[in-house]
């Protein structure tokens, strides 16, 4: 599973969104990924319980992210959560909208169509060139089938049913350079709209942040019939997003916490909002950027120097980035 | 420092003041109210004319020299007298922070032979970045403005730029912004004194190449010409304001390396009785260097030297030639001759035509195209004049190329002009889109228009029209075709093989021959006048063969790999415009050296410069015979 955070791009910046981790078991075994694999799949009751503090929300427009693990091994629960969550909207008269981030092992052509059918928007999570994605995407099973092959099987799938769906590429420091050429890997597979994300709790630090910033600036400018979600530097610092997550053990979190969980037990602890079950509504788990950024500040002692140097690189890469929407 | 063969010193650095307006981050220069009193700067002046060669130089320095603009023109004065007995020339330089530059200032600096080397960082975040007033106030604006001012004087001078490992990724951003202020020369110096590390060191080199892969020449940067790396062991002499003569990092690194002072020192400005005994090899320099430094501090001279050498290979590795000795020859700018000298050059490129180029402005934006001129027009006597001399052609077609011809306001009077001078064919290169307005259109064909040759990248209209940067494009040009052909001309209609649109390409085919029922050519995008870095736009020939196989319309691609593609290796001319013949083959190209086993080495073109320097050329195989017996 990739560390993304929705970019609200369907319903709007005025959406409530929820992201909903449904289990913690997948095929693969990113490099970059900490979620760890000891969790239990979600409860049903806890699904529905957190529909409904998401549906509390005063918003009309409301949007469900399927989140995981690889939600789809669960496709039980996303088929019950779609049910009651309609049924939710019809009686509040909301709009709901759908996200499935998956690692498209497991989008047949059934589920494309039951997808398609929701008009969900589907991110999928595709690093490049087979080489970069195999080598920071490996599978769990190491004799497994050829897992990119099925992949752009399902590209494919996404392609020929002209679905909403995008492309998650992660980066870390390690890769930046072959960023470039895995942009233009995805262009020349006909995919229109890529969003580019480092992986928190890699080695980015401030002073990174220029070279980042001019890797990306270059991708932007060469290709223009792209679209970048977040190229304004929207989600930055990704470390201090307020997204909503609520885990399949019941617990809400801020922001990226949970795929870091592995790693920094002690971060993933101050994201910690409570269980869903106690929470009383949507508002009360609400936080803008700002506050968000303030509160890690505030608690930067608590922070691993990783983090808060990722913190701090975010900031500055959204500086940068942020006088881009003046050009555009 | 210039030095001649013998090892002998004809320049000398004087500090003339430690105090500067600035506070610059990366400065490690130790500031202070210091000044050096005149004795010591007619002493210095002395100094120089000691030096055995008939050319000296006076290089002032800081703090920021200009702070003490009465000790610069007293010591001019006393040099330029000093300089007629010793029967010697000088010429001056300063080093400046421009912040004082007023027009009084540069009349004088330019009546004495001065050369000015201003310290300016590229773009607004890089320079604000570091380089500062002492309130942390920003110094962008006045410089550029002061710079701007400079460069309008007639007076030699460079831009140092100073690039920071935080400042490394908009590089290329601010040299391009340099050149696109017309400044003359940068001169690129890392920061000194701080570690690189392995990604920004890599980076710095990386964002060089993409500046010099966009076409820009190499001359813009001076570190192509002067041996400076690595910047640590300049030979540089320096006069100190109290007398003290040391060699320039002494004190240009002063703070971080203060020990440095007592190994680089050479005494006092009264002790020195010839300034050629002052010579100091690069090695003896270091090893100076590396005796004065603490374990740490050797880390960091290790790590600059480092790059300093790298940065020297990077530059000495471009000035050498390509792989190949066997170039196609460039024809240049062709279409600026005479039309009976064109006739010359290209019949015997199978070119039956002749060329005009009509300065103006475009209506696309591709992000290909560097040539984004926003020029006037040229005016119709002009035009006139220039086909007045081609009378003589033998061909009878011209093309009229440049942005875009159609839009001079003048068109149809010049087209009738050109038909009347005896040109039957008449092709105009075209972005097509103002061919969307049918009466336009006709009132052109019926003016003496007989083709167009038109570009379409991409048969998705969303695709076409970011490529081209203007929304509708791709609509209008496909009405413009259908509008062209309704009035009786051809259209030849190619598209660019780019990174960009390599996914579209086959279809695009398919809609042109099927659809459009036109010629179709796809050619390899060029290095030359690009707007982006050569590999940013070109895909590998590998890929190139794995997403085009079985298309028809390749053109310009090296034999063996269009071979591999299609099954013509030959395109019908008749499909081919020949505005972009003439387009294609305005280019340096390189053949490889296994390339003289191929049957095809005089057909095939090669390959370009920039392709074998940025890619590998695995796919580059000689078509042997028995290998071309199964092609065709």
């Amino acid at each position: 599973m990739v560390p993304l955070i929705s970019d609200n791009k369907n319903t709007g910046a005025n959406a409530a969104n929820m992201a909903i981790a449904l289990t913690h078991h997948c095929q693969m075994n990113c490099r970059y990924c900490g979620i760890s694999s000891k969790s239990f799949d979600m409860r049903q009751e806890t699904l529905y319980k957190s529909i409904d503090i998401l549906f509390s929300a005063q918003h009309n427009d409301i949007e469900l992210q399927f989140f995981g693990g690889e939600p789809l091994i669960r496709f039980d629960l996303i088929n019950k959560a779609v049910s009651y969550s309609r049924e939710k909207a019809e009686n509040t008269k909301k709009e709901i909208t759908f996200l499935l981030t998956t690692n498209g092992l497991l989008l047949n052509r059934k589920i494309l169509d039951y997808f398609r059918a929701l008009r969900a928007t589907v991110l999928l999570s595709l690093d490049g060139a087979p080489a970069a994605h195999l080598k920071s995407r490996p599978l769990k099973n190491k004799n497994g089938p050829h897992a990119y092959e099925s992949i752009m099987h399902a590209l494919r799938g996404l392609q020929e049913r002209k679905m909403d769906f995008f492309i998650n590429l992660v980066y870390t420091e390690k890769n930046l350079k072959i960023l470039f050429d895995n942009v233009s890997f995805l262009a020349a597979n006909g995919i229109k709209k890529i969003k580019l994300s480092y992986a928190v709790g890699s080695k980015f630090k401030e002073s990174d942040a220029c070279a980042v910033y001019g890797t990306l600036e270059e991708i932007f400018h060469a290709f223009p019939a792209l679209e970048f979600p977040g190229s304004c530097g929207e989600n930055e610092p990704i470390l201090a997003t307020p997204q909503i997550t609520v885990d399949s053990t019941g617990m809400v979190y801020r922001g990226c916490a949970l795929v870091l969980e592995k790693k920094y037990p002690g971060f993933n602890r101050l994201m910690r909002v409570g269980p869903v079950k106690d929470a009383p509504d949507y508002k009360s788990l609400q936080r803008t950027a700002a506050q968000q950024t303030e509160f890690l500040l505030e608690r930067k002692r608590e922070i691993p120097a990783v983090l808060l140097d990722n913190l701090r690189f975010g900031q500055t890469l959204k500086e940068l980035l942020s006088a881009r929407r003046m050009r555009t | 420092m210039t030095k001649n063969m013998q090892g002998s010193i004809n320049s000398l650095m004087v500090m003339l003041t430690r105090s500067c307006q600035f506070a610059c981050d990366y400065c490690e220069v130790a500031l202070g109210p210091e000044s050096m009193p005149l004795p010591i700067l007619m002493r210095a002046i002395d100094l120089l004319m000691t030096t055995d060669d008939e050319r000296c130089q006076l290089r002032f320095w800081g703090g920021e020299p200009l702070i003490k603009w009465a000790s610069i023109k007293k010591a001019v004065d006393y040099a330029q007298k000093r300089a007629v007995t010793a029967k010697k020339s000088i010429k001056f330089m300063i080093t400046t922070n421009g912040y004082l530059l007023d027009e009084k200032k540069l009349r004088y600096l330019e009546k004495n032979n001065f050369e000015a080397m201003l310290s300016f960082d590229g773009n607004e975040y890089a320079h604000d970045r570091h380089r500062h007033l002492k309130n942390r106030k920003g110094t962008y604006t006045r410089t550029l403005e002061n710079l701007r001012r400079l460069a309008s004087y007639n007076i030699p001078y460079f831009v140092n730029l100073v690039v920071t490992p935080d400042t490394v990724g908009v590089l290329s951003d601010s040299l391009e912004f340099l050149k696109n202020n017309s400044i003359a020369s940068v001169q690129i110096c890392y920061r000194c004194g701080v570690a690189w590390r392995r990604k920004a060191s890599g980076e710095l080199l990386a964002q060089l190449e993409n500046f010099l892969g966009r076409g820009n020449r190499a001359d813009f940067i001076m570190n192509f010409h002067n041996d400076c790396e690595p910047t640590m062991l300049s030979q540089e002499i320096l006069v100190d304001v109290d007398g003290r003569i040391y060699y320039d990092a002494a004190i240009f690194l002063e703070k971080k390396f203060p020990s440095l002072k007592k190994s680089y020192e050479l005494g006092n400005i009264g002790g020195i009785k010839n300034i050629g005994r002052l010579y100091a090899s690069k090695p003896e320099l270091r090893k100076r260097f590396l005796l004065a430094c603490s374990e740490p501090q050797k880390k960091i001279f290790l790590n600059n030297e480092g790059l300093g050498l790298k940065m020297k290979a990077f530059f000495e590795q471009r000035n050498q030639g390509s792989i190949s000795s066997n170039e196609h020859p460039v024809i240049g700018p062709v279409a600026a001759q005479g039309f009976r000298e064109q006739n010359k050059i290209l019949i015997e490129l199978d070119i039956d035509a002749v060329f005009m180029k009509i300065e103006g402005p475009c209506l696309n934006d591709c992000v290909f195209c560097r040539q984004k001129t926003s020029s006037a027009f040229d005016a119709l006597p002009s035009i006139l004049e220039r086909l007045g001399n081609g009378r003589g052609s033998v061909s009878k077609k011209l093309c009229l190329i440049g942005n875009e011809p159609m839009l001079h306001p003048k068109i149809t009077q010049i087209l009738r002009k050109i038909k009347k001078s005896g040109f039957s064919m008449i092709e105009i290169m075209t972005s097509g889109n103002m061919l969307a307005d049918p009466a336009f259109t006709k009132k052109v064909v019926d003016a003496g228009a007989t083709s167009f040759s038109i570009p379409l990248f991409s048969n998705h209209a969303d695709v076409h029209d970011a490529i081209v940067g203007r929304k509708g494009a791709c609509n209008s040009v496909i009405r413009g075709i259908e509008n062209a052909l309704r009035s009786g001309a051809q259209a030849f209609i190619h598209t660019n093989l780019i990174r960009q649109n390599i996914a579209h390409c086959l279809e695009l085919e398919r809609f042109v021959r099927k659809q459009l029922a036109l010629p179709f050519a796809i050619f390899t995008i060029r290095p030359k006048t690009s707007n982006l870095a050569f590999p940013r736009l070109m895909p590998a020939y590998a890929e190139i063969i794995s997403r085009l196989t079985g298309v028809k319309s390749m053109v310009g691609f090296p034999l063996c790999v269009t071979q591999k593609v299609q099954a013509e290796l030959f395109k019908n001319e008749n499909e081919i415009s020949d505005s972009m013949k003439l387009y294609f083959l305005d280019q340096g190209f390189v053949k490889l050296r296994r390339c003289s086993g191929c049957i095809f080495i005089k057909k095939c073109a090669g390959i370009f410069r920039e392709y074998a320097r940025f890619f590998p050329t695995d796919e580059i195989r000689p078509i042997t015979a028995r290998h071309a017996n199964t092609i065709h």
